[in-house]
């Protein structure tokens, strides 16, 4: 849980503002509130984004963060319950894992989801089953695959050794390779024990074996040729469910082929130990409470929006780098967020990209901002020369560039 | 230069300022489904105004932003019951000139200040009104 400052309007005009916890019940904010505005709290009606809140309700189950402002209405007379509309939209794919993100612990306890028995591996993510697959998904086919099958059992059985607790596993995995289903699915349970680790726990030097594993860098590389599977492991993981939830871009991110199978890259995933570390580092000297680190929600929301498409560029070196940058930006610019960006990090990988942002890249900039350019020429500025001038001087960040440009267009 | 903002774009200006409150008086708006990424049905609340037959009242809408907004309108229409000039008896609002004469500049806000403005327009505030709380 944490705090929040938010603002009620009254319905004739006033206004006040109060500190309240995330995990508070709309009944606790109306107590809160009474002091205040002199209603007592039956005969408040708190009104937020459209809908009417139960008293019942946690805060946290509608997403309110600091800054935000709720509609306090006077009611008539005490009554039974205030009329409501439909449920709370999203709130019941919250994971109380999202809002206590910084465990900073690095003992070895978190890989057991990555090592452990298939079962385990399972119960790693949440709600995943041959139905929670979308279809059309080649799954069968590689299930029956005699080259993934044993990949995956060596793997399993790799993974396992390093593991005194979790002797069986090796074991649990060849036996299930005859099934086509319950191996492979072992597999699979593994990456999703990856999704659910603590983004404190993310042991480097795990990562780094892991990484090394040639089973693994096969598996990787098969998970990016089908991003259909990639995006249903991650769509089945309430994390990320969140996350996406509350972005509504980060759903273009996950459509972009180019851009898993980036992420799926080895050499990137090693980055992110790295990362992780960093960040860390990072949210303890913040403390939480800065803002500083990008801009306002919103600038973070466009940030995101635009970075992902500009990061489509073709066969750039690094097509992720810019936009997990725009996504590092974005994320970060509140608290809350950054705990989801380290669960992130943490649970997928490929996230912490953005310190790779720093290849060179010597081609021409018409190439290299091609994607930008593209989407300038939508938003209406045509002026191709103009547009990569601006591009150039702010590095390929779209937003700053036309904020040049309209500068440029005004002062003309 | 004229810079057409694309629907999302839009639609996420929308969506913040609805979150941070700062709309119209008596108006607050958010998407219906937190996880609708196409960002079309949306869920809002008008407090009916002090002074009229809809005073002490909260109305809940639904607005659906089709594919095409906001060059072409969206739908709105009324859940909890209501009486007044620009609604059917069916809720569906079909009588606002806001959306008879859409312009691309219009948004959501626009949309449920007007319906506000209609509700103490001396023709409708005092239209007798159905039983409190009653949906269509």
């Amino acid at each position: 849980m944490s705090e929040i400052e938010v603002k009620f309007k009254v319905s004739r005009g006033d206004e006040f503002s109060l500190t309240l916890k995330t995990d508070m019940t709309i009944r606790d904010v109306k107590t809160a509130a009474e002091e205040k505005c002199g209603f007592p709290p039956d005969q408040q009606r708190l009104i937020y984004k459209g809908r009417i809140l139960k008293d019942n309700d946690v805060l946290a189950d509608h997403k309110v963060e600091s800054g935000h402002t709720m509609h306090l209405v006077k009611g008539p007379a005490p009554q039974a319950a205030a009329p409501t509309d439909g449920p709370a939209g999203g709130a019941s794919t919250m994971t109380p894992a999202a809002g206590t993100a910084p465990a900073t612990t690095t003992t070895p306890a978190p890989t057991t989801g990555m090592g452990g028995a298939p079962g385990m591996g399972m119960g790693g993510m949440p709600g995943m089953g041959m139905g929670g697959m979308e279809g059309g998904m080649d799954f069968g086919a590689m299930m029956n695959n005699p080259q993934m099958q044993q990949m995956m059992q060596q793997m399993m059985q790799g993974m396992a050794n390093p593991q005194a607790g979790a002797p069986g596993a090796g074991g649990g995995g060849t036996t299930g390779g005859g099934q086509g289903g319950a191996n492979p699915m072992a597999g699979m349970g593994s990456m999703g024990g990856m999704g659910g680790m603590p983004p404190g726990g993310l042991n480097p030097e795990m990562l780094q074996a892991m990484v090394n594993n040639p089973m693994v860098q096969q598996m990787m590389q098969q998970m990016s040729q089908n991003p259909e599977m990639l995006r249903a492991i991650l769509q089945n993981n309430p994390m990320f469910t969140q996350m996406t939830a509350q972005n509504p871009m980060m759903q273009q991110m996950m459509d972009n082929p180019q851009l898993l199978a980036q992420m799926m890259n080895p050499q990137n995933l090693q980055a992110i130990a790295q990362m992780d570390q960093a960040m860390q580092t990072l949210q303890r000297n913040i403390q939480g409470g800065n803002p500083a680190l990008g801009g306002g929600p919103g600038a973070g929301a466009g940030g995101v929006g635009t970075a992902a498409v500009g990061g489509q560029g073709g066969g750039a070196p690094n097509p992720a780098a810019g936009m997990m940058g725009g996504m590092g930006g974005g994320m970060g610019a509140d608290p809350a967020n950054m705990a989801l960006l380290q669960q992130l990090m943490g649970g997928m990988g490929g996230a912490g990209m953005a310190g790779l942002g720093a290849a060179a890249d010597t081609r021409p900039p018409e190439e290299r901002f091609s994607t930008q350019l593209a989407q300038l020429q939508e938003m209406g500025f045509i002026d191709t020369d103009a547009n990569i001038q601006a591009l150039q001087e702010v590095g390929g960040d779209v937003n700053a560039a036309i904020t040049r440009l309209l500068e440029r267009g005004l002062g003309n | 230069m004229a810079v057409v903002v694309p629907r999302s774009f839009r639609l996420l200006a929308e969506l913040e300022k609805g979150q941070k409150g700062e709309g119209a008086e008596g108006c607050t708006w958010g998407l219906e489904r937190a996880d609708d990424i196409t960002l079309t049905t949306w869920t809002c609340t008008i407090f009916g105004p002090p002074g009229t037959a809809y005073e002490n009242r909260i109305y809940n809408l639904t607005i659906i932003c089709g594919e095409q907004y906001p060059d072409r309108p969206p739908t709105v229409r009324f859940n909890t019951q209501i009486n007044i000039s620009p609604v059917d008896r069916h809720g569906a609002v079909n009588g606002l000139s806001t959306l008879q004469n859409w312009n691309r500049n219009y948004t959501m806000e626009t949309i449920l200040e007007n319906l506000r403005r209609e509700m103490v327009s001396p023709q409708n505030r005092r239209l007798p009104q159905p039983p409190e709380g009653t949906t269509y």
